[in-house]
């Protein structure tokens, strides 16, 4: 029997870290409740034109996580609040509602946020798709792959064009390096 | 104080060091060295700047308020 839970992470679309207060479950005190089973966040009016209250967390159901899957859920809330932290108002809006978004460079403009399918719009209007990836990418939480592609794009964009494989709409694939041809011209 | 965040398995490890604490400083600047022998790239922001105000950088710049280590990259 659980006495009660705190609230340690409340993380959008993927759920809930609570800890066991007064018990454990399992022999775990953290678990992570997945999205799927903590009840909608039902919000009220106090009153018709009054502040919106957050209702606390009901949980419907509780599941035993192992440590590697709550270092992996805090590995993700890391490389998250890193990646938002680089991001302008448009991405980050853009990353919250669709997990894409689109980075200006010298050559074009390139929508990060899908592994493989990365669009370029290159300064002539010319649209391909690009897979470019961090060195053992796998290793890392999905968003410090964006992180990792934003910040070599914002300082060595020629370089990501150079190793990028790229395919024109509709053909095959093939080895980078992508090409460009036409660089914009800094005014000013 | 200055943060190195270096991309990991676990989001990122951090690194810390005060100008005055010469033995975080020695230590910070070995793991920039470390870092940068494996080809992995810095960049370094005014602390939770966006990526506007990165800056790539080649040396351990011990003023800087943060610096983000990131992978190299390869065709996917």
């Amino acid at each position: 029997m659980i006495p009660s839970f705190r609230l340690v992470e409340d993380i959008d679309d993927w759920g809930a870290l609570v800890e066991l207060v007064g018990g454990e479950h399992h022999g775990a005190r953290i678990l992570l409740v997945p999205a799927a089973r903590v009840l909608p966040r039902a919000v009220s009016r106090a009153g018709r034109e009054g502040p919106y209250v957050r209702r606390p967390l009901r949980l419907v159901d509780d599941r035993v996580v192992t440590a590697p899957q709550v270092a992996r859920a805090e590995a993700n809330c890391r490389a998250e609040a890193l990646l938002e932290s680089l991001l302008d108002d448009e991405q980050r809006a853009d990353w919250r509602r669709r997990r894409r978004f689109w980075v200006q460079t010298p050559f074009g403009a390139v929508e990060l946020g899908r592994v493989s399918d990365l669009r370029f719009d290159d300064l002539d209007g010319r649209h391909l798709t690009l897979c470019v990836v961090p060195v053992r990418s796998s290793e890392l939480p999905g968003a410090d792959v964006w992180t990792n592609l934003l910040l070599v794009l914002r300082g060595e964009p020629r370089r990501f064009f150079e190793v990028a494989n790229y395919r024109r709409p509709g053909g095959p694939w093939q080895t980078g390096p992508v090409p460009l041809h036409r660089v914009a011209t800094v005014c000013g | 104080m200055g943060t190195m965040r270096i991309l990991d398995h676990s989001g990122d490890t951090a690194v810390t060091w005060d100008l005055d604490d010469e033995t975080a400083l020695r230590a910070a600047r070995e793991i920039f060295e470390r870092e940068a022998a494996q080809s992995k790239m810095a960049f370094s922001r005014p602390l939770g700047a966006p990526v506007e105000q990165a800056e790539r950088i080649r040396s351990f710049d011990p003023t800087a308020e943060e610096i983000i280590w990131v992978r190299p990259i390869q065709g996917g």
